[in-house]
């Protein structure tokens, strides 16, 4: 395991000192690696807060150039990119937060074709993506290879979160077995709901990462409604006959 | 009786409604209790809650008084009971 240098210890001095984790802990962090997908207003913020956190590795993975209507929520993008690879804006904005940060980034969406050597790379996946297609690919893979899945989502004001730990808690085509027809690519989004989810997942997976503690949402969905303030938690369910995970 | 539907995802939006309290009978089932609702809003939102046989779709999560429920196997309803529907939401 690498150590902290001097310039890591005193970034990280005022995190270190909460409980469980310390130098411990940040130096696990370190060294690990996240992928994360995609880089909207749920992944950009999930990225921007493993970076701040001194996290050693992102892979990103993103397609598309910069839109108008990204920017009330992509807090990796500024008005000067529209129209360029988000990819890009993302890799600068996150290296101007850590350069120490190490980046492998594909300006292109998670898909079967990526998603195994994408996955591969990384010690735990941050799910953001807004098709169910990438999500349940995402989830194939980190159960096939027995990796930590952390997959947040958001619709309107609310919310919703779950730490899969493949073998251990209910996968998220346990969840949902089969890709909900009724869900559609235009949704509205306020990016303060989006970077609650967001804040929340990094939780999770800084405590899996460090072990500073043990992730509060395995195997519970926790989902909330900022309209009223509301936060619940509910237990997921392991389907035994589930295709993905039964024999995990 | 009553009971109490919190509503949360894509059928909030369409049924323009948090929560939701209706009248059933007592002898009423999760079934009927949510056809009951459904019955109150537009086609869209039987669509979003029912498949083609009319069961209510698996990726809707439903839960009673906070409790995951089995939705083959669901238990009967009470009156005062909190009825949950959680559509699945892909966002970010």
């Amino acid at each position: 395991m690498i150590p902290l240098n001097d310039e890591e210890k005193a970034t990280y001095e005022w995190q270190m000192w909460a409980r469980g984790f310390g130098e411990t802990g940040q130096e696990k962090l370190k060294n690990s690696s996240a992928l994360v997908s995609r880089l909207g207003g749920l992944g950009g913020p999930v990225a921007q807060e493993l970076a701040a956190a001194g996290i050693g590795k992102l892979i990103l993975a993103h397609g598309g150039n910069l839109k108008h209507s990204d920017l009330n929520r992509q807090i990796l993008m500024k008005y000067d990119g529209l129209g360029t690879p988000r990819i890009d804006q993302a890799v600068e904005h996150l290296l101007a937060i850590n350069p120490r940060l190490e980046i492998v980034a594909i300006g292109e969406n998670i898909s079967e074709d990526n998603v195994d050597a994408l996955v591969e790379q990384a010690d735990i996946v941050f799910d953001c993506a807004p098709l169910f297609e990438e999500r349940f690919a995402m989830n194939r893979a980190c159960v096939e290879q027995r990796k930590p899945l952390i997959d947040a989502a958001m619709f309107s004001l609310e919310g919703q979160v779950t730490t899969i730990i493949p073998g251990e808690t209910a996968c998220l085509q346990c969840i949902y077995p089969e890709v909900p027809t009724s869900w559609q690519r235009e949704f509205p989004v306020f990016g303060a709901v989006s970077a609650t989810a967001a804040c929340i997942a990094v939780m999770e997976g800084i405590k899996l990462l460090s072990g500073m503690a043990e992730p509060s949402l395995k195997g519970k969905m926790l989902y909330y409604d900022l309209r009223g303030m509301a936060f619940h938690k509910v237990n997921t369910q392991r389907n035994p006959e589930c295709p993905i995970c039964k024999d995990c | 009786m009553s009971v109490t539907l919190n509503l949360f995802g894509q059928l909030r939006h369409i049924a323009d409604a948090d929560e939701v309290s209706i009248d059933v009978a007592t002898d009423s089932t999760l079934l009927s209790t949510l056809k009951a609702l459904a019955g109150n809003y537009d086609d869209s939102f039987s669509t979003m809650l029912f498949d083609e046989s009319g069961a209510v779709r698996p990726t809707m999560m439903v839960l009673i008084n906070e409790t995951t429920i089995d939705k083959a196997n669901p238990p009967s309803i009470q009156d005062g009971d909190q009825i949950t529907l959680l559509s699945a939401i892909a966002g970010g």
